[in-house]
């Protein structure tokens, strides 16, 4: 694989990557501020 | 091709880094937020719309009152917990065209209202509610009462259980009122320490001025409750009132805690066995001189208004007294 091939896929990977840890984290947070504390509990261990 | 080798073990490598950390997160956080109740119950605490009043659908105990009130209708709020029961109340004795449901909220012309505890209270501070059914106030809401002029009166109308949930996989049954005042001051961390099994304590509480929070510090005794950030991981704890989780929610996800070795059922808390108990109250201006007030409160309390509250899942006062 070229170098210069290499290095587009390494971008991409780290990207979607990125975004995908991010909106996990935003998704996470908007589910944190509207959890009923008996969901919350049922969800645990 | 050792090159290309290379190059191929990075990318795969960092995807499945990427993903594993979601997984990761996903497992051990995300999930323990996702809400298992419907999205009106999510926003308003209860599903609004399978307890109003005069619906042909509406799951509420029927009444053979004879009497319906006329005049100056006065406006009823209340707590999430309580509501099968005013509502049932509104049916037995208000007149229907007093009552307004758009499909997802009451109109701001109805004579029953439902915006939970904080702002039931609010409402009654505010004179844009004659008489509310909740535990008893925050000692900030009793206070922004007075600073509007209100001189609150309380009148005990049912008994309900304050209860405290775990979830189902949690061996812990039982605990004592001192072990539950020991784990939320903060002095119990681990649940292995009153026998379960070797995790952290998680000491969920309610939002400030919920009617469940107010009766839990009132339970604390003055006692500050804390909570550890790291216990997260751990297994949760935490309390609302009996009806509201086993006759309201339901989920099966979670069990109540006996207390002292008692059980929350009806038998146990008409009986007074059951240690920690609060009383539905409602809640009126002494100043408001609405006539249909008393008259709403001696139907709360006559033995047909009883006969609803029992019927609704809650101990009615006159068997306690």
């Amino acid at each position: 694989m070229k170098d210069k091939t290499f290095d587009r896929l390494l971008t991409a990977v780290l990207i979607i990557g990125s975004i995908s840890v991010i909106a996990l984290l935003v998704y996470t947070e908007l589910l944190r501020r509207d959890v009923s504390i008996i969901s919350y509990i049922a969800n645990g261990r | 091709m050792k090159k290309l080798t290379k190059q191929l073990a990075v990318l795969i490598g960092l995807a499945l880094g990427f993903a594993a950390f979601d997984a990761a997160v996903y497992c051990n956080v995300t999930r323990r937020y996702i809400n298992s109740t419907s999205p009106e119950m999510q926003s308003k605490s209860i599903e609004v719309s399978r307890y109003v009043p005069f619906d042909a659908n509406a799951e509420l105990v029927q009444s053979d009152a004879k009497m319906t009130l006329t005049g100056d209708i006065p406006v009823i709020d209340g707590a999430a917990a309580v509501l099968p029961v005013y509502a049932a109340f509104v049916q037995a004795v208000y007149p229907p065209e007093s009552v307004q449901f758009d499909g997802d909220a009451y109109a701001p012309e109805s004579a029953m209202q439902y915006t939970n505890t904080r702002g039931a209270y609010q409402s009654l501070a505010e004179g844009k509610a004659d008489i509310v059914l909740c535990a008893k106030p925050s000692a900030e809401q009793a206070a922004y009462a007075a600073e509007q002029g209100r001189e609150l009166v309380y009148e005990p109308v049912a008994q309900e259980a304050f209860v405290f949930i775990v979830n189902k996989n949690n061996p812990v049954d039982d605990l004592t009122a001192d072990q539950i005042r020991g784990i939320y001051a903060g002095e119990i961390r681990n649940w292995s320490e009153v026998g379960g099994r070797h995790l952290p304590i998680d000491a969920v509480q309610r939002n400030a001025g919920s009617g469940s929070q107010t009766t839990m510090l009132g339970f604390m005794g003055g006692t500050p409750m804390k909570r550890d950030p790291l216990s997260f991981f751990g297994s949760a704890i935490g309390y609302s009132f009996r009806y509201y989780v086993a006759g309201i929610v339901q989920n099966g996800g979670v069990k109540m805690l006996s207390v002292n070795g008692v059980y929350p059922d009806p038998e146990h808390i008409a009986d007074g066995s059951y240690p920690v108990t609060g009383e539905v109250l409602a809640v009126y201006d002494k100043r408001n001189d609405n006539p249909n007030i008393p008259i709403l409160l001696d139907f709360m309390r006559s033995e047909e208004g009883q006969r609803i509250i029992a019927e609704s899942g809650y101990t009615p006062v006159s068997t306690t007294e």
